[in-house]
């Protein structure tokens, strides 16, 4: 399904499979998500009181290098913080994230794919998650949401923010770039106001066209 | 004090907690205060550049070898810079855990702090890597000594022999420090002849940083509750970690926040701010002492 600001697309239930898989596509970066649980653990990852989160980051080509793995952990302590771990306990929630294409921003358009995922796995949520990557251009005062390469190498500074659906507040913030505190909070209230009025709505629009199918 | 004893052993965040209403915190620091610290540079003579940093128990020992290399042909004029952190197991009785077991239960809400060790290592790497790419504290064309022929690089070495927490602060202060600390002998390339001539005696310079990063940590426990500085103990007990780095007294050149729960705007001011003071401080007092 094709929202109306063009660039930001998503789709549901793309895969067979899993128990829950979605496609987030923003621009010129494609990420696909799947998954599975609650189900089976191994008996090395088995928690008594709770259900282990992992996750997996595959790049298109090549094997993983820190960077992935960083992002990996990053994914996953945002993950195990918003997933209700306590109703399955001694359990196993994998969450799978395959790279299609990558040209920038694909931290924001990871998260959001999970974040659809796990709706549609019917994983229960604390609340669900948006994430906004933007860039600040020096000269303009003005940000770009969602740059490319090229933007983001141009910037002042650029970041991925996270917010939670509740109170808005953030979850999780990755930046780069100098910059002092007023760029910051200027940044930060951009890319919030970008997520309640662009993402979130995404969100549910694409969830009630999926429940009112069936 | 009685009864904050007894509880300690069964009831450790609660004996925590009772501090913290106190706004104090077990080993008498202020909830912004960061652990005492101590840095020795030059204590390694075989390496270009080293440095010890203590901070409180946690001891980071950084090591700088530089080489002469060869460009690659992309980036005719940069030299190298390759950071590699260890954390090995004998560090901390808490650091031995199979990847495998990495997520235990404890008291983390959230699987903030529980890594395993290669995760541990590939994240601080990352970071190192990361603060002198964001910084630009050093500039790769710096370490060029021939466009296209020779070049420095520096392989920066991080072992953490006493892991008490807060591993990433005492690295980037060993690193800055030891990169600081660093000289390299001055070498001509010889056209004809195609290969560096080493001019003796050795004259030694050091190298010009453009700033000095300093990483901050900061953790939440309950809501409204930051702390700067957390040690083993409450790495455990926290439920979102912040890290910041700032550049001076006005800019940051990193913000990374891990998940958890959620920071209202106020209280990501408070952590900048209070990121930007101890910036100032560990500036004043440890950088600008040798």
């Amino acid at each position: 399904m094709l929202f109306d600001s063009s660039n930001l697309e998503a789709e549901l239930g793309c895969l067979t499979k899993p128990d829950g898989s979605a496609k987030f596509t923003i621009n010129d970066t494609v990420q696909l998500c799947g998954v599975y649980g609650p189900g089976e653990v191994k008996l090395m990852k088995e928690i008594a009181e709770r259900a282990s989160v992992s996750v997996v980051y595959k790049p298109r080509v090549g094997l993983n290098t820190n960077r992935e793995k960083v992002f990996e952990y990053t994914l996953r302590s945002i993950l195990d913080g918003i997933i209700i771990t306590s109703l399955h306990p001694r359990t196993a929630i994998n969450v799978i994230i395959q790279e299609v294409q990558n040209d920038s921003n694909y931290l924001a358009c990871s998260l959001n794919c999970a974040c659809l995922a796990l709706l549609d796995a019917n994983i229960p949520l604390k609340y669900t998650f948006a994430s906004v990557s933007c860039a600040l251009i020096e000269n303009e005062n003005r940000i770009i949401y969602f740059p490319n390469a090229k933007q983001e190498k141009e910037s002042l500074m650029s970041g991925t923010f996270v917010f939670d659906s509740v109170d808005k507040d953030l979850i999780s913030v990755n930046t780069s770039g100098v910059f002092d505190q007023d760029q910051f909070n200027f940044i930060l209230n951009n890319a919030r106001q970008y997520a309640i009025d662009k993402i979130f709505p995404l969100f549910n629009k694409l969830i009630n066209q999926q429940y009112n199918k069936n | 004090m009685q009864d904050i004893d007894i509880n300690k052993a069964t009831q450790p965040y609660e004996y925590y907690l009772k501090f913290i209403k106190e706004n104090c915190r077990p080993d008498n620091r202020r909830l912004s205060d960061i652990r005492p610290c101590n840095v020795t540079v030059n204590c390694i003579n075989t390496a270009n550049g080293s440095s010890l940093v203590k901070l409180g128990s946690t001891n980071v020992i950084c090591g700088i070898n530089a080489r002469l290399c060869r460009p690659k042909e992309d980036r005719p004029n940069k030299g190298y810079i390759i950071c590699n952190v260890e954390v090995p197991a004998l560090c901390s009785s808490k650091n031995f855990k199979s990847s495998s077991s990495a997520q235990s239960g404890g008291f983390t809400q959230s699987s903030v702090s529980s890594a395993s060790i290669e995760q541990t290592q590939a994240m601080l790497t990352q970071l190192m890597q990361d603060i002198i790419a964001e910084s630009k504290c050093l500039n790769e064309e710096d370490l060029c000594i021939k466009e296209g022929k020779l070049a420095w690089i520096l392989y920066i070495d991080l072992i953490c022999l006493n892991n008490d927490g807060n591993v990433q602060d005492a690295c980037c202060l060993a690193m800055i420090s030891a990169l600081k600390n660093l000289k390299l002998y001055e070498v001509d390339f010889d056209e004809e002849e195609n290969k560096p001539i080493v001019k003796y005696p050795l004259i030694l310079k050091s190298l010009v940083l453009n700033n000095e990063p300093v990483c901050t940590s900061l953790f939440a426990l309950e809501e409204n509750i930051l702390l700067t500085d957390p040690n083993k103990q409450e790495e455990d007990f926290m439920k979102t970690f912040v890290l910041i780095c700032s550049i001076d007294t006005k800019k940051i050149c990193l913000i990374r926040k891990l998940g958890g729960f959620s920071l209202k705007t106020e209280q990501l001011n408070l952590c900048i701010n209070r990121a930007l003071e101890n910036g100032k401080y560990l500036r004043e007092n440890v950088y600008n002492k040798f």
